[in-house]
Formats: C-alpha cells, structure tokens, sequence
C-alpha cells in the first residue's frame, strides 16, 4: 500500500515481511482465516483461549494513550495526485474526544474537526473539502484510528510467524486486527502482542486498511512505542495516506487513565 | 473534490491563503511605527542590498504556536536559493520533506518510511505561487501593492507588515511579518499571523551568503533530493 495499492489480501510491510516465503505463509494466513473461515478452511488453527482472545481484543484500544497530542505529517493521494497536509491533533480517549487542525504544509489552516461523544463539527476554511467529505472520510478515519472499540465477541486464529488474527462479522462488514506476538520485554514475562494492521473487508474485498510501523526505518530497530507511521488506503472514496507521527506525550500517569478508560468500558457492558 | 481543485480561481485563492499564512500582521505591540516617508526608503535600500545576493544558504528553525498546543512545535531545516529561479526549502526534523522550484518547474519530495518519494502534487500552482513570494522577499521585493497593504516597524530593525488586502485570503492569514537583519540584505525571520491567535515563526540563522552552489542542488528529475553539505 505504501507504493500503491494493496493486493486483494493484507498489507504487508514489506521492511517487516521481507523474506518471501514469510509474505506468503502470511497472505495465506490472511487469506484462509478470520472472517473467511466460513468460506475456506483454515490452514492454520482456530483459537478458543478466552484470556487471550480477551487481551488481544482489549489491545485494540491501548494502542496509544489515552490523553495524548500529536503532529500528522500525512500526503493525501487522490486520483494520482497528491497533497501534502499537517495535521494537529489533541486526542482524549476517555471522553471519545478529538480535535484536529489540519494546515496545508507550507501553513494556512484548512479546516478544523472537533468530535467530542457522538457530536462532531467541522469547520472547512476551503470550498474544496466539504463538510460532508470530510466527515465520510477523515472523522471516520480519526475514529478507527483512536477510538476504535473492542468487537462484541470476536473469533481467533493463529498463523506462522507469531501472527494473531482477531476478527468479527458486523452488518455485512468484516472487522480483522492482525497482531504479532513479540517476546516480553524485560523486567516482565508477559508476551506482547502489537498491532500491526486493521482491515474492513467486504464480499471477500478490502474496502478499507490501516498498516502501522513502529520501526524507526533509518536505524532498522524497533524503538516505538506507538505507530511511527501509518498506510491508510480506503477503497470506497478513493484516497489513500500516508502518515508521519511526532507524539507530544505528558508524564502524567497513563497507566491510571488506562484503568479509568477500562472501568468506563466494563459499565457501558 | 479533485474537479474542484481543479478550479483554477479556488486554487488562486487557496495559494493565496497559504502565501498569507506565510507573513502576517503585527499583532497590538508597543511597536515604534516607521513613518512612510523612510519606510519607503528602507524598501528601496533594501532592494538594493538584496539584489547583491546571488546564492543564499541558510539554516532554518519554525516554530509553530497552534492554540489546541500548550507547547510550540519545533521543526528545523534549511533554505538554499540560487538568483535567478532556484529555490529548495527543505525540513529536516521531526519529518523530512523538500520543494524546490528551478526555472518556474515545482519539485515535491517526502520522506516516508524510511525513503525519500517523488511526489506528483495536486497543487503545484500554489506551490509555485508561494515559491515565488519566498524568491520575491529573499530578492528584496517586500511591496507588491496589489495584494498587500505594507507599513514598517522598529522591533528594533525593520521589520515589514504585508496585510492581506483579500477579504478570502484574510480568512486564512491575518498578516506576513518580515524581519530585516540589521545590514539590511536578508531576512533574520518571518512570522505568518494566522486565524485565532495561531502564528508560525521562521527563523533563519547561519546564513551564508553568495558561497558557490551547485545547480544540482536543484535538479528535480532525481528520484531524490541531491545530498547537500552539512553547515
């Protein structure tokens, strides 16, 4: 996706998956599990553990912090041409809040989104980006991007390379987060299960994907804790992102937000 | 949305916006105002002096203060020019990204996922546009009257207000300050007031002035930004 469009199966980063029998065990892996088990047998087995099921679907959500700010650095291609935007982001999970301010590169705000709950205003400096795209597209990318939610009661599979597939059928759409399973980092014996894509797939076709890299690509190491860069691709409107991350991250305790956002989530249950 | 785009008056007025978030008014300061009479002749002085620039090469830092911030964002880079025609502005830090303009052709790169990619960009004649003021105000040409009200200040040297006199343009930037260096032959910073109390500030520091530059520097049909010295 980063260079084009994707194939019909999942995104691969290809710096992660470089070595080609790994791209196709993992094509396979996709291609034959998940939402598609109905259809195809599985090569690789279904999961029935509870707990784990369970963190991987509550993984879904602590992808980032709950309060958190961040400057997108993202180039927009539309119909081949592409358009290079900043955007300013204040995030609060907790209260399902947004807002971003979203410049043109070389400065001029373009328009300005604010979603708190289920309210959303959009105000469009530009004739160009209406109000109604805007909201088809970047609100709804913002929300799977941020406030995605846990599927109700997801199935599991597992395929080679420490790949996790968590996934559920809602109204017609399949709903697949792919995780990889890394070792535990120290001082923990606690595996760590990172999420490396999101995916909307309909009849059998991906209308809709986000890949995540975490790598710092220059040094070739792992060193973030939260997406470095984003692949965004919808197939329905036609555009696709590429994006650039710089988190402004506060001291101020996650951790206790976190079991505050997941106290919020038990009661909505 | 990329018919309207198209549009070529919407994209005379989007470049438009973007070239007035690039200067700005000076907001309500106890500032000493310089009268007409000599403003006029510190414009004609620093033609002048600017014109004596042939290649410029200089480090820049922006500060962007965004009212949704607490914090301004820092991002650094740098800023080459070649008279007449050659223009690359260049970020480094956080997020690498390079336009340059050579003989009125616009060149796009960014730097995604580890490499540099040659972009096709949607909106070159804005970039053009606003390549073009940046080549106006790095040769000295601070008073285009027909889209800017200008008026002159002391903070302590000269510094030069460029008001929008474009109600639309207005909507995305208030004012365009330029900050003259005391020899008056180049620009110490430029301050862009945008909508609400928003402002980027661009600081150019390390100048080096008429050095010999490369006309590879700005070659666009590389896959690539050329490498450039470090300073």
């Amino acid at each position: 996706m980063v260079d084009g469009h994707p194939t019909e199966g999942v995104y691969l980063n290809k710096q992660k998956f470089s070595m080609v029998p790994s791209v196709l065990l993992v094509t396979l892996f996709i291609l034959f599990s998940g939402c598609s088990t109905k259809t195809y047998a599985p090569p690789l087995g279904k999961i029935e553990n509870s707990d784990l099921i369970s963190k991987l679907n509550r993984g879904v959500r602590s992808q980032y912090p709950v309060r958190f700010k961040a400057v997108h650095h993202v180039a927009l291609t539309l119909l081949g041409k592409t358009y290079v935007l900043n955007g300013y982001l204040t995030v609060n999970r907790l209260e399902r809040q947004i807002h971003l301010i979203a410049q043109n590169d070389m400065g001029g705000t373009l328009f300005e989104i604010h979603t708190q709950g289920r309210k959303t205003s959009i105000q469009s400096n530009t004739k160009f980006l209406k109000p109604s795209w805007l909201e088809k597209s970047v609100v709804k990318d913002l929300e799977n991007l941020y406030l995605n939610t846990p599927l109700p009661s997801p199935a599991l599979s597992r395929g080679q390379d420490n790949l996790f597939l968590l996934s559920e059928n809602q109204e017609g759409i399949c709903r697949r987060y792919l995780f990889k399973e890394e070792p535990p980092g120290q001082n923990s014996d606690q595996k760590n299960y990172r999420l490396m894509d999101y995916k909307h797939i309909k009849n059998r076709k991906e209308i809709y994907a986000i890949a995540y890299t975490y790598e710092n690509k220059d040094t070739g190491k792992i060193t973030e804790q939260y997406p470095s860069f984003i692949a965004l691709v919808n197939h329905t409107l036609h555009y696709q992102l590429k994006i650039n991350i710089q988190y402004f991250l506060t001291p101020s305790g996650t951790d206790t937000a976190g079991i505050l956002l997941l106290q919020k989530e038990k009661r909505r249950q | 949305m990329i018919e309207t785009l198209k549009n070529r008056s919407l994209i005379l007025f989007i470049g438009l916006s973007i070239v007035l978030c690039n200067l700005g008014p000076l907001s309500a300061r106890n500032l000493d105002p310089i009268p007409q009479k000599r403003l006029n002749q510190i414009l004609l002085d620093a033609g002048k002096n600017f014109n004596t620039v042939e290649t410029l090469k200089t480090l820049l830092t922006q500060e962007k203060n965004i009212s949704i911030f607490s914090e301004p964002i820092i991002s650094k880079g740098f800023c080459i020019f070649k008279r007449p025609g050659k223009l690359r502005l260049e970020f480094t830090e956080p997020f690498k990204s390079s336009l340059m303009v050579n003989n009125n052709r616009v060149y796009k790169y960014e730097y995604f996922n580890g490499a540099w990619k040659k972009l096709d960009p949607g909106n070159k004649e804005i970039m053009l546009i606003i390549m073009n003021h940046i080549t106006g105000w790095l040769s000295g040409r601070f008073n285009d009257n027909n889209l800017y009200l200008i008026s002159g200040f002391f903070r302590p040297e000269v510094t030069i207000l460029l008001t929008p006199k474009d109600k639309e343009f207005k909507k995305f930037i208030r004012s365009f300050e330029l900050g003259l260096n005391r020899e008056l032959n180049g620009l110490d910073y430029i301050i862009i007031h945008e909508t609400k109390k928003d402002f980027t500030k661009i600081e150019f520091h390390n100048d080096r002035l008429n050095g010999k530059l490369m006309d590879n520097l700005f070659d666009g049909s590389l896959d690539a930004p050329h490498p450039i010295d470090q300073w």
